[in-house]
C-alpha cells in the first residue's frame, strides 16, 4: 500500500466529515452565524473601545438592553408571524408620552399609568393587526403609514405637555425602583425583560400558540388548510408586539423621567437590524428568542461602541444600515441555499477498500463458479407479491411474508396460490422470525421491531434504543431495522442497517460504506433495548448459530460475515467467518445439513471496488451526478451461497443477468425446497434442493419438534 | 477549466448529457426490426456491385437480401472499414493498412507504415485513384475504441491516399476519434465521435466547421441515404457517469490500468453479460422490469440527417433491448440494413423514410 493511499485512509479515519452534514441538519445551526458575528464584535471591538468591559458599562448596557430587547422581541413575534411592524418607534414614543403625562402631569398612580401605557400599545397594535390580519393589507405599507400617523399624534400632543413634564417630578417609589433599582446587583428592568424573554421562549417553542404562529409565518395557506385561525393569529401577533413596545416605552420613561421631541425616532431601523442580524427570517416562520437577544445585544454593543469612539449619529446610522443590508443578504442566501448545502455535504463517503474477493470465475471448479440453476425455478405470487424481503414457514407449511405495502401475508399450501392478509403493520416489513410461542417477530423499516400474533394482533416491541454518547444525529430512534433472530433465552437480536439514512436512501449508505449501522438486543423479559454492536457496515442478515451461543451477521457493504458470541466462553467477542465474499451479503438462514444459506443481493464489480478506495471520487459523483447514474453493486444478478460453521462455501446457486431473480435479499429452506425473495421483485421463487432433508422445518430447528 | 469550475462542477466541469428529444425521441423500432441474418461481429454494411456486403470479423461476406451469408474472402486481420466505388473495394484491416480488391488497382496493398493506417475507422473514395481515410487514433487500434475514449485521445487524422503514387497527405489532425466519413456536395463530412459532432470540410481545402454538434451519442459511420441525406450510426449513448469519469483523471487512469476492459465504466457495444460489469442506479430491475429509460452503457441508435446534416428522425433499441452497438448501416433498395455488432445480427427496416415518420 502506497503512501498516498495511507494518507487517504488516515484522512478519512481521523476527519469524520459526515459530522458536518449532521450538524447542518440541526435547527440550531441557524443561530451559528449571528453567534459568530457577536463573538467577533466583542473581541474585535473590546480591546479598542475604552471602558468596554467595565462594570458600569455593563450595567448601563443592561438597562438599555431591557428597553431595546423588549422592542426587538416584539418585532420578532410580528416577523415570525410573517409580517413586519415599522411603527414600533412611534408606538414607543406614544407610550413614553402616555407614561409621562400620566405620572408627571396628571398624577396618576403607578398602576393606572402602567395600564394606560399598555392600553396605548394594545390600541396601536390592534389597529395594525386589524388592517393586516383581517383586512389583509400589506404589512409593510400599513405599518409605514401608521408609523407616520402615530408619530404625528405624538408631535401634536407633545408640545402641549412638554413644559409640564419637565417641571414636575412624580413621587412613586415603584417608579424609582423600576428606573434605577437593582435586585442582587441586577437592574430591575433587566430582570423584567429577562423574565419576559424566557416566558416568550417557552411560548414560542413549547406551546400551541407559538407553533401556530410559526406555522402561519412559514406557510400561511398550509396553516389555513390545517385549520389554524390565520387572521386571529396575525392580529394577536401585532397586538402582542405593540404591547411589548409600550412596556419598553414605560421602562424608558421610568429611567429617564423626561422626553425629547425625537424620542423613539429611528428605533425601527435598529430593531430591524437586530432581528435580521439575529437570523429571524424576513419571510416569516423562522426565529427564536435566542436569536432576537443575540441580535439586540449586537446592535446595542455596536451603537454604544460607536458612541464611545465619537462616531457621529448619522455615521453610526450609516454603519447600522450597511450591516442591515449585509444581514438581509445573508438571510436570503442562507434560506435559499441551506438545503442545497445540506444535500451536497450530507453524503460523505469514506475509505472502504475491500479485500480481494473469493474467486467466482466462470468455468472454474470453485464452488462459487456461476451457473444458471436459479433461472428457471417455480414461482409464487407473480405480479401479486410485491417486495417480499424475507419469508418464513410455520410447522403447518404456511408461508408468511411481508410486502411493500406494509402487510404481513399468509400463503397456503400446497400450491401457495391462495393468500390472505394476516396483519397490516405499515412501513416496510423486512426480516422475520418465529419465537418459542409461535408469534411472528418482524423488523419493520422506518418503524422498529414488531410482533404479530397468529390472530393478527400487532404489537410494537421496541422503536427506541439507548442514544450513543457522541452521536450528533439522534440515533435513539430506529431508521432501518433490517433482520432479526431469536436466541434460546428468548432475547431478540436485530440489525439496524443504518442510522443516517431512511430506507429509500439505502444506496446513499452504500455509497458511503461507513459503519453507520448496529446490532441491537431486545430482552422481552425486561423490555429493555440496548445497542450491543455499534459502527457496523450495513449490518443485514442475522442467524443463530447451531451452537446456540452465538449468531452470524452479515455486513453488506463490507462483504463480510462475522460471528458474535452472546454466551459461552467467548462471550462478547466477534469473529470474522468470511471476510471476502464476491458479493454483498443480505439475509442468512439455517440449512438442513447444519450449514447456512446466505443471499448475495448484488455482486462486486471491479469498477465499484476501485471507487471504494477513492472517497473523494464517490463524494463528487454523489454531488455532480444524478442518483440514476451512480455506481452500484451489480444488483441484477441473483446469487445464493451455502457455507458452514468455519466459513467454507460449499455451493452456489445463481441467476445470472437476473432473469427471474435479480437482487435476492433472502431465502429460506423448508422441507427440501429453497424459497427465494427479492425486495424489488414481484414474485417469490421455489427451487427443489436435490439432496436436502425433506422434513426440515426452521421452527423445529430453533425450538424443537412440536409438542 | 478553472479551479473554481472544478470545485463547484460548473462551466466545463459540469456533467450534463443532452436529452434524447426531438429527432432523437426514443422508440423501439430498431429493437422490433426484423433480423435479416445473425452475423458475428456484424459491421461495415455497404452495397457493392449490386449486392449487399458486410464484414464479420476478418471475413468479407455477401448477404442475400432474403437471408443467407456467402463468404467472399477471409483476411488476416479484422476488417475495420470498407469503401466501394464501381468495381473497386477498399478494405481496411485492423492494424494492417488498406487492401484494394477489383477496379484499376486490384490487389494493391498499402501497408500501415508507422502510425498512419493502423487505425482506419472509415474510408471513402474521392476519385478513382484517391481514397479518403479516417485514422481514428495514432495510439489505439480500431477495436480499442473504448481505450481511445477513456484516454482522452485526440490523435485522429483525416488522410488522403493517392493509390497511383502511393503518397499520403494529411487533411486534418487532432481529431477525437474520427469514425465516419462521407463526401457530398463539395464537402467532406467527418464524424468526430468523442466530441459528439459531425464536422464539414470543403473539398477545396480549408478549416473544418461543425455541421452538427451536441449529439446525445457517440457517432460512428456516415452512410449516404437514397433521398439525399445521411444515415448516422452510433457506438453508444453518452452516459453522465462516463462524462464525469472523463474528468476524474485519477480514477480514469487507475481504471484503465487496473481493471479488465470489459468491466470498465465506459460505453460498450453490448452489456449485461457478466456480473462483474458495472451497474448504475436506474438499471436495477424493479418488479421484474428493467426500465427502458434507464441509463445504459450500450444502446442501439441509427439517425437520419438531411443533406445539410440536420437530424430528422431516428431508430432506437433502448436500455431494455438487445440490438445494441449499431455501428454500421446502409440504405439499399428502399430497405435500411443495420449491423448490430453488440448482438451479432443484421436487421432490416423496409421503407425507412416512411418508418421514420410513423
Amino acid at each position: 500500500m502506497s503512501l498516498s493511499t495511507d494518507i487517504v485512509r488516515w484522512r478519512y479515519k481521523l476527519l469524520p466529515d459526515h459530522v458536518v452534514g449532521e450538524i447542518l441538519t440541526k435547527k440550531w445551526v441557524d443561530s451559528a452565524i449571528p453567534f459568530l458575528a457577536l463573538v467577533l464584535l466583542i473581541f474585535g471591538f473590546g480591546p479598542f473601545v475604552p471602558h468596554f468591559f467595565e462594570l458600569t458599562t455593563l450595567s448601563n448596557l443592561a438597562r438599555q438592553f431591557s428597553e431595546f430587547g423588549l422592542l426587538v422581541l416584539g418585532l420578532t413575534v410580528v416577523m415570525i408571524s410573517g409580517g413586519i411592524d415599522l411603527s414600533i418607534g412611534s408606538v414607543f414614543a406614544l407610550s413614553v408620552l402616555t407614561q409621562l403625562i400620566g405620572m408627571n402631569v396628571e398624577g396618576w398612580s403607578f398602576t393606572t399609568s402602567l395600564l394606560a401605557t399598555l392600553g396605548v400599545g394594545v390600541l396601536c397594535g390592534a389597529i395594525n393587526g386589524a388592517m393586516v390580519g383581517y383586512v389583509r393589507m400589506r404589512a409593510f405599507l400599513t405599518t409605514l403609514v401608521t408609523l407616520v400617523i402615530y408619530r404625528s399624534i405624538f408631535d401634536l400632543v407633545f408640545p402641549q405637555f412638554s413644559t409640564a413634564i419637565v417641571t414636575t417630578q412624580p413621587d412613586s417609589p415603584m417608579l424609582d425602583t423600576l428606573g434605577d433599582g437593582t435586585i442582587g446587583g441586577i437592574p430591575v428592568s433587566f430582570a423584567i425583560t429577562a423574565v419576559i424573554a424566557i416566558a416568550l421562549h417557552v411560548v414560542l417553542s413549547r406551546t400551541r400558540y407559538g407553533w401556530r404562529l410559526l406555522a402561519v409565518g412559514g406557510a400561511r395557506r398550509s396553516a389555513f388548510n390545517a385549520g389554524i385561525n390565520v387572521r386571529w393569529t396575525i392580529f394577536s401577533a401585532y397586538v402582542f408586539g405593540s404591547v411589548l413596545c409600550s412596556l419598553s416605552g414605560f421602562l424608558f420613561a421610568a429611567r429617564i423621567g423626561s422626553a425629547a421631541s425625537d424620542v423613539g425616532a429611528g428605533l425601527e431601523l435598529q430593531a430591524l437590524t437586530a432581528t435580521v442580524l439575529g437570523g429571524i427570517s424576513l419571510g416569516g416562520g423562522r426565529g427564536t428568542v435566542a436569536k432576537a437577544v443575540m441580535g439586540a445585544v449586537f446592535v446595542l454593543l455596536l451603537s454604544n461602541s460607536l458612541l464611545t469612539m465619537a462616531v457621529s449619529g448619522p455615521g453610526a446610522d450609516l454603519i447600522l444600515g450597511l450591516i442591515l443590508i449585509l444581514a438581509v443578504f445573508l438571510d436570503v442566501r442562507w434560506t435559499k441555499n441551506r438545503h442545497k448545502l445540506l444535500r451536497n455535504v450530507y453524503i460523505s463517503p469514506t475509505y472502504a477498500k475491500l479485500p480481494a474477493p473469493l474467486s467466482a470465475d466462470e468455468g472454474s471448479s470453485s464452488p462459487l463458479a456461476p451457473n444458471d440453476t436459479l433461472r428457471d425455478v417455480g414461482v409464487i405470487g407473480l405480479g401479486i407479491l410485491e417486495g417480499a424481503e424475507d419469508v418464513i414457514f410455520d410447522r403447518n407449511d404456511i408461508l408468511y411474508t411481508g410486502n411493500r405495502h406494509g402487510d404481513i401475508l399468509k400463503w397456503f399450501p400446497p400450491n401457495y396460490t391462495r393468500y390472505e392478509v394476516l396483519a397490516h403493520i405499515g412501513g416496510s416489513p423486512l426480516g422475520m422470525a418465529f419465537d418459542r410461542d409461535g408469534r411472528l417477530n418482524v423488523c419493520v423499516a422506518g418503524m422498529g421491531l414488531y410482533q404479530v400474533e397468529m390472530d393478527g394482533t400487532v404489537r410494537r416491541l421496541t422503536a427506541e434504543t439507548n442514544r450513543s454518547l457522541f452521536s450528533i444525529v439522534d440515533d435513539s430512534n430506529m431508521k432501518l431495522a433490517d433482520d432479526l433472530d431469536i436466541a434460546p433465552d428468548g432475547s431478540i437480536y436485530f440489525s439496524e442497517a443504518t442510522t443516517r439514512f431512511e430506507m429509500h436512501d439505502w444506496y446513499a449508505d452504500a455509497l458511503e460504506s461507513r459503519g453507520n449501522g448496529r446490532i441491537i438486543r431486545y430482552d422481552p423479559a425486561t423490555k429493555q433495548t440496548k445497542t450491543i454492536l455499534p459502527d457496523l457496515v450495513f449490518p443485514n442478515g442475522i442467524c443463530m448459530s447451531h451452537d446456540n451461543q452465538s449468531f452470524l451477521f452479515a455486513e453488506s457493504w463490507a462483504c463480510r460475515i462475522s460471528k458474535y458470541y452472546f454466551d459461552g466462553p467467548k462471550k462478547g467477542s466477534v469473529e470474522v467467518v468470511i471476510a471476502n465474499l464476491p458479493g454483498y451479503p443480505d439475509n442468512i438462514n439455517r440449512s438442513s445439513d447444519g450449514g447456512y444459506w446466505v443471499a448475495l443481493m448484488g455482486m462486486r464489480t471491479p469498477a465499484l471496488d476501485l471507487a471504494l478506495e477513492m472517497p473523494g471520487f464517490r463524494r463528487r459523483m454523489a454531488r455532480r451526478c444524478s442518483e440514476d447514474v451512480w455506481l452500484m453493486p451489480n444488483l441484477n444478478t441473483g446469487c445464493v451461497l451455502k457455507f458452514d460453521e468455519t466459513g467454507e462455501v460449499s455451493e452456489s446457486l445463481w441467476d445470472l443477468g437476473g432473469k427471474n431473480h435479480p437482487m435476492i435479499t433472502s431465502m429460506r429452506e423448508h422441507k427440501g425446497v429453497l424459497y427465494l425473495c427479492g425486495i424489488f421483485n414481484n414474485r417469490m421463487g421455489t427451487y427443489r434442493l436435490p439432496d436436502a432433508d425433506p422434513t426440515f422445518c426452521g421452527v423445529d430447528s430453533y425450538w424443537g419438534p412440536a409438542k | 477549466m478553472s479551479l473554481f469550475d472544478r470545485l463547484l462542477g460548473r462551466g466545463r466541469a459540469s456533467v450534463t448529457v443532452p436529452v434524447m428529444d426531438g429527432p432523437f425521441l426514443p422508440n423501439q423500432k430498431l429493437e422490433a426490426a426484423e433480423v435479416l441474418t445473425p452475423l458475428s461481429e456484424a459491421d461495415n454494411l455497404l452495397p457493392h456491385q449490386g449486392a449487399l456486403h458486410a464484414s464479420s470479423g476478418a471475413k468479407l461476406v455477401r448477404l442475400g437480401l432474403a437471408g443467407g451469408v456467402e463468404i467472399v474472402e477471409t483476411f488476416n486481420a479484422p476488417i475495420s472499414a470498407l469503401a466501394s466505388r464501381g468495381a473497386a473495394l477498399a478494405v481496411a484491416l485492423d492494424g494492417h493498412g488498406v487492401e484494394i480488391r477489383g477496379g484499376a488497382f486490384d490487389g494493391k496493398s498499402i501497408p500501415a507504415h508507422g502510425e498512419g493506417l493502423r487505425c482506419v475507422t472509415a474510408a471513402a473514395w474521392l476519385s478513382d485513384q484517391e481514397l479518403l481515410v479516417c485514422s481514428g487514433s495514432a495510439v489505439a487500434r480500431p477495436h480499442e475504441w473504448r481505450r481511445s475514449l477513456m484516454q482522452l485521445d485526440v490523435s485522429g487524422t483525416i488522410l488522403r491516399v493517392d493509390l497511383k503514387t502511393g503518397t499520403i497527405s494529411k487533411l486534418a489532425g487532432d481529431l477525437a476519434w474520427p469514425a465516419g466519413i462521407a463526401v457530398a456536395g463539395g464537402q467532406i463530412f467527418v464524424a468526430e465521435s468523442w466530441r459528439h459532432r459531425i464536422l464539414a470540410m470543403p473539398l477545396s481545402g480549408g478549416a473544418a466547421q461543425p455541421a452538427l454538434a451536441g449529439l446525445p451519442a457517440y457517432p460512428a459511420r456516415i452512410s449516404p441515404g437514397a433521398s439525399g441525406g445521411f444515415w448516422l450510426s452510433f457506438y453508444s449513448v453518452r452516459n453522465q457517469l462516463v462524462e464525469f469519469i472523463l474528468q476524474e483523471h485519477v480514477y480514469r487512469r487507475r481504471m484503465i490500468a487496473e481493471i479488465p476492459e470489459p468491466f470498465w465504466m465506459a460505453p460498450s457495444l453490448s452489456s449485461g453479460h457478466n456480473f462483474k460489469e458495472p451497474m448504475q442506479g436506474s438499471q436495477l430491475k424493479q418488479m421484474g422490469i428493467l426500465k427502458p429509460y434507464s441509463v445504459s452503457r450500450s444502446y442501439g441508435l441509427v439517425a437520419y440527417c438531411d443533406a445539410r446534416m440536420m437530424p430528422v428522425g431516428s431508430f432506437h433499441s433502448r436500455a431494455d433491448g438487445r440490438r445494441h452497438g449499431t455501428v454500421g448501416c446502409c440504405e439499399f433498395g428502399d430497405v435500411l440494413y443495420v449491423a448490430s455488432k453488440g448482438s451479432n445480427a443484421v436487421m432490416r427496416i423496409a421503407s425507412p423514410m416512411t418508418a421514420l415518420s410513423e
